[in-house]
């Protein structure tokens, strides 16, 4: 594997509220202009060491360096450097996107073309629109959209695809793609494993709080049916979701 | 490391949380229609029925200039037809506001107005109190609520101004209208936006924690003044509330809105880290509001209380904003009259920022 740069690197993170330990001492680097996914059951600590990665929430023990800045002593520099998406966020309501996009641009205190953002996102017909009327896909689209406005070094996606239909997953996850070819590091959470598998360079799978592995899906998937794995199932050449996307096509739907 | 403006991410974020406002239906039917409704209904009161009965003693004087105003006066009714146990009996049965005496001293000329109030009527008896200090303040410029005592008698031209009931109603309605709405839109506004993660949204870019309450804090407070000086402007217009001295008053009404807003406010901000959820706003938001309505003496004189509670019923923040807007409002007294009140007003300001700062939740 070529040399790369590393972005963010996480050193001994320790979270812990009251008795319960949350995050316990988890170290790992990610790679300037990869897709980074952190996978693992619900309560496993994702959305937590995201949010201590993020600033957005204070760590009990240890450091995290993004682009040579500490979030303990310069948290402020860092949220100007990253875009942040959070799982279920909503937005001021009775404002447009457009107003909105206006809006996050004074707060990152930067110039922006609003229109030009939403057409990336592919919302340049709804900039008069107000967030609470767009479907579901449209919103996680519009929220991937605002994390772009302040040119970010890596964003920041908290189960971006959670509850969309497959047709918007795939759009997304080529918006995705098409923001990490521009450059931009992304770090992910998510439940699901097609979606790692197809979108992330490589993965950390946590569960309580530890990270039990970190390597490129294909890795992994040859790691374990090196040690004599077999599914009990013989595996079929399709599944039903892509049986699903060749009967319904990829084309995303109105809602 | 670029230099980031706050400044102008104040005035930015200001103004979409004004516009976020002022485009939701449910915050201009409250914060606007409700308070003109108020004023429609007691407005149309006043127009019908404006007067305060006033039962005059058979010890009183029924001459002298002192005796000639309150007859002047619009807003009272003198019964002098009915003898005094009558007017004892109707004072307890609320049919009368108060029951009055003059007397004149015949060595030193003093003339004193007796005047006798009532629990059943504690409203009445608060307003006419006001008309007679007010009128007493004006023959001897010194201000004592209770038992008031007018020092000379060489003034005899003291014109009665016309007192229309709304000049009573207009400025404890408009009080009230400033602390519900300081208090519940606001807590109610960050509440929906904590639940949402706006909040949290807004908390991820670079701006200080303390930029983003603030431009809530002045956004709602623009739509509260735009509210008060509407409530004003109707009930000048619509309903001929008296602005003493023009649009002197008028500003100096708004200015004293503009600082009872900022405590207000701040406990808004409180209770909207104090509630967890929004069964618990209502709950807690009352408790911050109902005893302050009940004791700041806009509907019940704070006399009428027990001595502990008029102790903690001075201390208020809406009882120093009552007490201010009243003679602003009512006696035309300056800002520079009431400081002493506004600087209660002050210290309440402080300590409810001080207390918001730390406990404030963003999530």
């Amino acid at each position: 594997m070529d040399k790369k740069n590393i972005i963010i690197s996480v050193r001994n993170l320790v979270k812990k509220y009251g008795d319960f330990i949350a995050v316990k001492g988890i170290s790992f680097d990610v790679y300037e202009g990869e897709i980074f996914g952190l996978l693992g059951p619900n309560g496993a600590g994702k959305t937590t060491t995201l949010e201590i990665i993020e600033t957005l929430r204070d760590e009990t023990e240890g450091d995290v360096i993004i682009d040579g800045h500490s979030i303990n002593s310069d948290p402020l520099r860092i949220k100007e450097i990253i875009g942040i998406q959070l799982q279920a966020a909503g937005f001021q309501p009775g404002l447009t996107l457009v107003e909105t996009i206006n809006m996050f641009a004074a707060l990152y205190d930067v110039q922006t073309n609003a229109l030009k953002l939403l057409d990336l996102v592919g919302l340049k017909d709804k900039a008069g629109a107000h967030f609470d009327k767009l479907s579901g896909g449209q919103k996680q689209r519009f929220s991937i959209c605002t994390t772009l406005i302040n040119k970010p070094k890596v964003i920041f996606l908290d189960e971006p695809t959670t509850g969309l239909d497959p047709q918007s997953r795939r759009n997304l996850w080529e918006l995705i793609k098409d923001i990490r070819s521009k450059g931009t590091t992304v770090v992910l959470t998510t439940h699901y494993m097609d979606e790692a598998e197809v979108l992330c360079d490589r993965i950390a799978i946590i569960d309580s709080g530890e990270i039990l592995k970190i390597d490129t899906p294909d890795n992994l998937i040859d790691e374990l049916v090196n040690s004599g794995f077999k599914k009990p199932k013989s595996v079929k050449e399709a599944t039903l979701e892509d049986v699903f996307i060749n009967l319904t096509g990829r084309e995303i739907r109105a809602e | 490391m670029k230099k980031q403006n706050n400044i102008k991410k104040l005035i930015s974020l200001t103004k979409y949380n004004f516009l976020s406002t002022m485009r939701n239906p449910s915050a201009l039917f409250f914060g606007f229609l409700f308070p003109l409704i108020f004023i429609l209904v007691f407005g149309l009161l006043g127009q019908s029925s404006g007067k305060y009965e006033v039962g005059v003693l058979s010890s009183s004087q029924k001459s002298g200039s002192v005796y000639e105003t309150l007859t002047k006066i619009e807003a009272l009714q003198l019964i002098t037809d009915k003898n005094d146990d009558e007017l004892k009996d109707a004072l307890k049965k609320g049919q009368l506001a108060v029951l009055v005496s003059v007397s004149q001293n015949a060595e030193t000329q003093k003339v004193t107005i007796d005047l006798q109030t009532s629990s059943a009527s504690p409203q009445g008896g608060a307003i006419v109190s006001n008309i007679l200090e007010n009128i007493t303040n004006s023959i001897n410029g010194q201000a004592n609520p209770n038992a008031v005592k007018v020092a000379s008698l060489n003034i005899v031209n003291v014109e009665g101004r016309r007192y229309n009931q709304i000049d009573f109603i207009l400025p404890g309605q408009l009080n009230f209208s400033l602390l519900t709405t300081g208090v519940f839109t606001i807590t109610f506004s960050l509440l929906t936006l904590r639940k949402m993660l706006v909040l949290k949204r807004m908390y991820a870019t670079p701006t200080p924690k303390g930029v983003i309450l603030m431009s809530k804090v002045l956004s709602s407070m623009m739509v509260a003044l735009l509210q008060a000086s509407l409530i004003i402007a109707v009930g000048h217009f619509a309903f001929g509330f008296t602005l003493v001295n023009g649009l002197l008053t008028y500003l100096s009404m708004l200015f004293l809105a503009l600082i009872g807003l900022i405590v207000f406010l701040g406990l808004g901000l409180v209770v909207s880290s104090l509630a967890d959820s929004e069964d618990a706003v209502s709950p807690i938001a009352n408790l911050v509001t109902l005893p302050q309505l009940i004791l700041s003496g806009a509907f019940f004189p704070i006399d009428a209380f027990p001595d502990f509670l008029q102790t903690i019923a001075r201390l208020l923040p809406m009882t120093f904003l009552n007490d201010a807007m009243r003679s602003v409002a009512f006696e035309g007294a300056s800002l520079i009259d009431v400081w002493p009140k506004m600087l209660g007003l002050a210290v309440w300001g402080i300590i409810t920022y001080v207390v918001a700062v730390r406990i404030f939740k963003w999530e």
